[in-house]
């Protein structure tokens, strides 16, 4: 698997059976170590195409592949770590328990997973709530420890769901820089998909926009290619904020985009 | 401090009202005062009677509930997964439920005869059949974005079943056999009031039988403080023997 160079995301068509197409004709492609963020209003179909590029669904048409070899089906090499923070992780399973979840079959030693579990834990900066259940956590420790739970496995993709959606400002904003910090620190590429432009822009290498939903599509994908210090409210981010704002009012149809 | 006391108030008032309405009654056939009872209850008691019944019941439940349980909670999983199975099961168990056990003891009397077997078979069905629609519903209830993090991190249907699905229906389980203990009491109450030679119900219903009124009423005192003394105990158990996670708020 170590060798692909770019996900092909290619003519990708969604219809459930009663309805509109939910997503039609969208065409991405990730780059090996890249960061994606895929930015689109509510509505717009993001967890679905979520759902698709996980394997959770089957397109109606189109594929996805590493380079030429398609992929089908869910699997480890694409790990997702979910919104909904209170169901995401295992209850019954402690932090470092939950991070180990998926290592059992590919490390036999309990001794073994338990270091390499402890070690992601660091990585994230949960080690000392390592032996607390989900229920003792606060949102943003939870979020921390979906994310460690998707390294261990060491996937070619980490596939984020609005994964800081759900937390508060104040949380929300840290652990943007927290996780710019970790894929820096690791290089996975990510697809990160997300309402939040302020958000892509802090985080993303690349930007894909999507339209609004029904028949939602990506009209337009770029680099904003910040300086890795830009900050919110720094002219150059203004701008590439602006610009997303238009390429969205344009998808819209002269419907405004609401809250993003 | 007065809130100590209440339970205390609380039966004192019980027993004032009691005495009243036994003097009304005007006879201890019909409704004996309180002395009277205590007096056979320790009776009972320092006879062995009242423990040997007690025993009987207790036994007969808990062999229900050992051979119920477990049975009902297997039925329950596979509905909960499979719709094949589901669709021809689901309407007999929903139909089975609508029925009150107790209209089945005249079945149960004509299958098995007058026997222990008649009983146990009562009793098991009741538990199985609440278990199993239980279970069922803990599996239907499984979030789904648990079952879709474990087939990201690569696990099959079969193991994401033993290691996500069944510790998620857990608290259902628990719930639905806390459910079967209580409906377990009544039935098994029943069952010994029709044919039995032995049991609280039967303690009841013999009584009645020789108009010893005092004995009646023992029973129906041993049979509230039995099924008291179940589900105290089964919430015991559950909050001493379950680890930290919200089981216990869930069962409650």
């Amino acid at each position: 698997m170590g060798t692909w160079r770019h996900l092909h995301v290619e003519g990708l068509h969604k219809r459930f059976e009663r309805g509109p197409a939910v997503l039609r004709d969208i065409n991405l492609i990730v780059d090996r170590g890249a960061f994606v963020c895929v930015l689109g209003p509510s509505g717009s179909g993001k967890s679905t195409l979520v759902d698709l590029i996980a394997g959770f669904e089957r397109p109606t048409a189109g594929r996805i592949s590493y380079d030429d070899r398609p992929i089908v089906g869910p699997g480890p090499d694409r790990v997702v770590v979910f919104q909904d923070i209170s169901n995401a992780l295992y209850p019954w399973l402690t932090a470092i328990e939950n991070v180990e979840f998926g290592l059992k079959k590919r490390i036999r030693s309990r001794a073994e997973r338990r270091r390499v579990a402890g070690e992601a834990l660091r990585l994230v900066g949960l080690d000392s709530d390592a032996h607390k259940f989900p229920s003792e956590l606060s949102g943003g420790m939870k979020q921390r420890a979906q994310i460690a739970r998707g390294l261990v496995m060491e996937p070619e993709i980490l596939i984020m769901d609005e994964p800081f959606a759900a937390l508060d400002a104040i949380t929300r904003r840290y652990l943007q820089y927290e996780l710019k910090r970790i894929w820096h620190k690791t290089g996975t590429t990510i697809i990160f998909v997300t309402h939040d432009i302020t958000e892509a822009l802090i985080l993303a290498t690349d930007v894909a926009v999507l339209t609004r939903g029904p028949e939602a599509t990506i009209k337009d994908a770029f680099r904003p290619a910040l300086a890795p210090d830009t900050k919110p409210g720094d002219p150059a981010f203004v701008a590439a904020s602006r610009r997303i704002e238009a390429l969205i009012d344009t998808h819209a149809n002269g419907r405004h985009g609401n809250g993003t | 401090m007065i809130g100590r006391w209440k339970p205390l108030l609380a039966a004192g008032v019980a027993l004032t009202l009691w005495q009243l309405l036994a003097h009304w009654a005007g006879s201890p056939l019909l409704i004996p005062p309180p002395g009277h009872v205590a007096r056979a209850f320790v009776q009972l008691t320092s006879n062995g009677e009242l423990p040997q019944h007690v025993a009987i019941s207790l036994q007969r439940l808990v062999v229900g509930l050992l051979v119920g349980v477990p049975l009902g909670t297997v039925l329950g999983c596979a509905m909960g997964r499979s719709r094949f199975l589901d669709a021809f099961v689901d309407p007999f168990i929903r139909m089975a439920n609508s029925i009150p056990a107790i209209a089945l003891i005249p079945f149960s009397l004509l299958w098995f005869g007058v026997t222990e077997l008649a009983r146990y078979a009562l009793l098991v069905y009741i538990v199985a059949l609440t278990l199993a629609l239980a279970a069922r519903h803990g599996v239907r209830q499984v979030p789904q974005i648990r079952l879709k993090a474990a087939s990201a991190l690569g696990l099959g249907r079969i193991e994401a079943f033993r290691r996500v699905v069944i510790p998620s229906t857990f608290p259902a389980i628990l719930a639905g056999t806390r459910t079967a203990i209580g409906l377990g009491v009544m039935v098994i109450v029943a069952a010994e009031m029709l044919g039995a030679t032995s049991g609280l119900g039967y303690l009841i219903m013999e009584g009645r039988a020789h108009y010893n009124v005092e004995r009646m009423f023992v029973g129906m005192i041993g049979l509230g403080m039995l099924s008291l003394a179940l589900d105290r105990t089964f919430s015991l158990a559950i909050e001493r023997g379950l680890p930290r996670w919200s089981v216990k708020r869930r069962v409650r």
